[in-house]
């Protein structure tokens, strides 16, 4: 047997894709795309471990065993990219059980047809360096199943590629990448060059797919493919370090080795590796008794811990109550009843301090309503960020007397980020009389994390609809200026800023874990406040250019033709394009610069209900009409529930008609009050907004 | 040390938001409630960009970028505004401003026009 450069460079290869596979596989064998592509990964080593063999052996049987070994990995790894390719990027496997079982079909048939029949490789030959394979009539087959499964992968890979963006597109970039590097490198070696009797370089493949291994390693790092990135960085240095102090007694050893073989003769390092032994079984031993400690006191306290798995399920739960009453009310019922401690409340941060929000248990009437920002428990809190117990604090009399008001033997503060006290929890005496362990600070610890991104959701999204029903309350004033009043610049940028949030959330959602619910809800505040906020700010430009005291010359053809301009973009994308019959000679208008937006108003009340009913009909007729001019403006993006034309008064703000233009059509009528333009608004053709506009002139217009 | 911005914004909240958002992606952030203060900070702070909105209580429209201009002919602008109005776009474009941030923001291009206009 012997050991050439060959078979190292293929036992190392082996090496480095088993480790591959372990941090493929250990870090993420619960979810299936991890699973999956260690089925990959796996047989890339066993491929590298079969080669590795058949240079190793001498024997010409032992040879033509691993041969087959080897290809029918090969076959494998083809059939597990295939595998790979229906679980990723969705996450999902999307083909069924006997599907899989399918793929992996034609594998078993080539087992047997390797193993047990001379039917795809007869033998294999020895010559100087060289070793090669004899193929039987049935080696086509290998090569149909090699390429019929990389090539189906592929596709499907390309196919997913073409239609996904941003980080899944990169990710998808780098296995189609690598893998066909890998690929065509190892594949030219290893199955082009051998149909044409060239079998020198057929140990060189794993070397060369080291090109898809950096193409998967860069896409983990840097775009958290599998999601072993942590787990990957964690095992390096964990390696660097346990190899720096295991090599240490080596070394020493070495160094000493004339010295001690006096002693111990050839076994001298029989010393270092018991140096190794005892360094693991220290770090080691630590762990193991901690293991069997916990497991002990698990069964001795089997209550008080089955009461913290209750609470930390439900503290997972907690983002998800939208209604901040209700889940304050709930975190406290549930830590008293769950824990069995006498009382408990919550203080939540407002203007001034804390205010007391929910309080439960015995003397609760007697709790103070309000605590000061510069109360010493608040400064303690925001200080040491922890779950503070009344027995750490003996001895500091300002704490104590707090803590007695409070009826707390612990407080556990709730921070969203650092030195941002949100709220904290006082809870009272365990109902049993013991002491609060520290097992119970931990789960309170968890606890309030949990319960301060409850409570911040929650306050968000009330902050947001009370905001929203200003909204709504400000729309309803009879007066446009009124509702301006109301509607202050703060307001809009408070809605902003909300959904600025929401998008911020968002955007790093996988990095705060967030469950689908919760990232529904944060899409939901974002929809909902982009609209709002949009709605504002047309209401505000309104405002600010209807308070401009000029009076300027229009061109009514022009401002049209402009309208529609600046509606290009949302018309193309829902394929409108307006038949437009307008009269070069509309002449000008007087107005203030507010009539710029009165057509484009109209227009965008159709663009929204043509975008609800996907339906692209769009007509402008403007011509001169007696001493005026008459403009029509005809969709086919549903009727009005009622005929508003006549009131021009600022009675109805928005109209029964689709769900964003409202404020549009108002909008337009207001202008139209404001310059003393006739609107009507009515059904057309039963199914359609018809618009009539009459326009007077002045003489010389 | 990440790169330096000024943020100028009478609304404390949105300075509040939009620093703390860019504080995040690395960036230095200061601020400035008005444009005489933007003024005195540009140079102080000597900031690589200035985030610049077009409604102050001391400056409209174009004549803040205009003083900007003339305190430091050089700095790189981006003009925070929440009316889409072309022909103030055109105006500040023309005294050397790189875009426009128009509100409500979505977060995702506030970061990628920044990241774009301060990359090296």
């Amino acid at each position: 047997m012997v050991l050439d450069y060959r078979v190292a460079v293929l036992f190392l290869m082996t090496v480095i894709f088993l480790c591959f596979w372990l941090f493929v596989f250990v870090p993420g064998y619960k979810q299936i795309t991890n699973k999956i592509y260690s089925i990959f990964v796996g047989n890339m080593a066993l491929w590298a471990f079969g080669l590795a063999m058949f240079y190793y052996e001498q024997e010409l049987s032992r040879i033509l065993f691993w041969a087959d070994f080897l290809y029918i990995a090969g076959s494998l790894i083809a059939s597990a990219f295939l595998h790979f390719s229906f679980v990723f990027p969705s996450g999902q496997m999307s083909i069924s059980r006997n599907k899989q079982i399918l793929i992996y079909l034609p594998n078993l048939i080539l087992s047997i047809l390797f193993f047990f029949t001379p039917f795809i490789v007869k033998d294999v030959f020895v010559q100087d360096e060289v070793r090669g394979f004899i193929y039987g009539p049935g080696h086509i087959l290998w090569d149909l199943q090699f390429d019929i499964a990389f090539g189906f992968g592929f596709w499907r890979f390309i196919k997913a590629y073409n239609i996904s963006s941003g980080t899944t597109r990169n990710r998808l970039k780098y296995i189609l990448l690598g893998t066909a590097l890998g690929v065509l490198l190892a594949g030219t070696t290893n199955v082009i060059m051998p149909w044409f009797g060239r079998f020198e370089l057929i140990w060189t493949a794993p070397l060369l797919t080291s090109t898809w291994l950096i193409s998967i390693i860069y896409a983990i790092s840097r775009y958290r493919l599998l999601d072993v990135k942590v787990a990957m960085v964690r095992t390096v240095v964990a390696g660097l370090v346990f190899g720096g102090f295991l090599i240490l007694p080596w070394w020493i050893c070495y160094w000493l080795r004339y010295w001690l073989a006096v002693e111990y003769r050839s076994f001298w390092w029989l010393l270092a590796l018991g140096g190794d032994g005892l360094m693991t079984l220290s770090f080691f031993g630590f762990r193991i008794y901690r293991y069997f400690q916990t497991g002990a006191e698990k069964t001795l306290r089997k209550e008080e811990f089955h009461s913290h798995d209750i609470l930390l399920a439900m503290s997972k739960e907690m983002p998800l109550i939208k209604n901040l009453d209700r889940l304050l009310e709930t975190l406290i019922l549930r830590i008293v009843k769950d824990v069995g401690i006498s009382n408990g409340c919550i203080y939540l941060k407002d203007e001034a301090g804390y205010l007391l929000r929910y309080s439960y248990g015995e003397e609760k009437e007697r709790l103070p309503q309000h605590i000061a920002k510069e109360n010493p428990v608040i400064e303690l809190l925001t200080k040491c960020e922890e779950p503070v117990l009344r027995e750490e604090t003996a001895g500091v009399t300002a704490i104590e007397e707090q803590l007695r008001g409070l009826r707390a033997s612990v407080l556990v503060p709730c921070f969203i980020k650092k030195g941002e006290l949100v709220g904290f929890l006082a809870l009272g005496e365990k109902t049993s009389g013991q002491a609060y362990t520290q097992e119970d600070i931990k789960v309170f610890q968890s606890l309030s994390g949990y319960a301060a991104m409850a409570i911040e959701n929650a306050g968000y999204l009330k902050q947001l609809e009370a905001l929203h029903a200003q909204a709504l309350d400000a729309a309803k004033f009879r007066s446009i200026r009124q509702m301006m009043n109301s509607l202050s610049h703060e307001i809009g940028n408070l809605m902003m800023i909300a959904c600025g949030k929401s998008q911020v959330l968002l955007m790093g959602k996988e990095k705060y874990q967030f469950n689908e619910e919760v990232v529904e809800m944060l899409k939901a505040i974002n929809e909902r406040g982009m609209v709002a906020a949009e709605i504002l700010k047309e209401v505000k430009a309104y405002h600010d250019k209807s308070q401009k005291k000029e009076v300027v010359e229009l061109d009514i053809a022009q401002t049209i033709e402009q309208s529609l301009e600046r509606l290009g973009k949302l018309f193309q994308e829902i394929g409108v394009v307006a038949q437009k019959e307008i009269s070069a000679d509309l002449g000008q208008f007087q107005a203030n610069e507010s009539f710029k937006d009165f057509f484009y108003h109209l227009l965008k009340n159709s663009y929204f209900n043509l975008k609800k009913y996907k339906r692209t009909e769009l007509s402008i007729q403007a011509r001169r009409n007696g001493t005026g001019v008459e403009v029509i403006i005809q969709d086919m993006g549903g009727g009005f529930d009622r005929v508003m034309g006549e009131d021009t008064t600022g009675g109805e703000l928005f109209t029964e008609r689709g769900e964003r233009g409202g404020v549009n059509v108002y909008l337009a009528r207001v202008i139209a009050q404001d310059h003393g333009i006739e609107l009507k608004i009515g059904t057309y053709q039963e199914n359609g907004g018809q618009f009539i506009v009459r326009i007077p002139l002045s003489k010389e217009g | 040390m990440g790169k330096k911005i000024l943020l100028v914004d009478d609304d404390e909240n949105i300075r509040e938001f939009l620093g703390g958002f860019l504080k995040e992606l690395g960036y230095e952030i200061d601020e400035a409630a008005n444009l005489q203060e933007a003024l005195t900070k540009l140079g102080q702070y000597s900031p690589d960009l200035v985030l610049l909105d077009v409604n102050l209580p001391d400056s409209r429209g174009s004549e803040g970028l205009k003083r900007v201009r003339a305190v430091s002919p050089t700095v790189k602008v981006l003009m925070v505004t929440g009316d889409a109005d072309s022909q103030l776009e055109e105006e500040t474009k023309a005294l050397g401003a790189l875009g426009y941030l128009t509100k409500p923001f979505l977060m995702e291009g506030i970061q990628k026009t920044v990241e774009h206009h301060l990359k090296d």
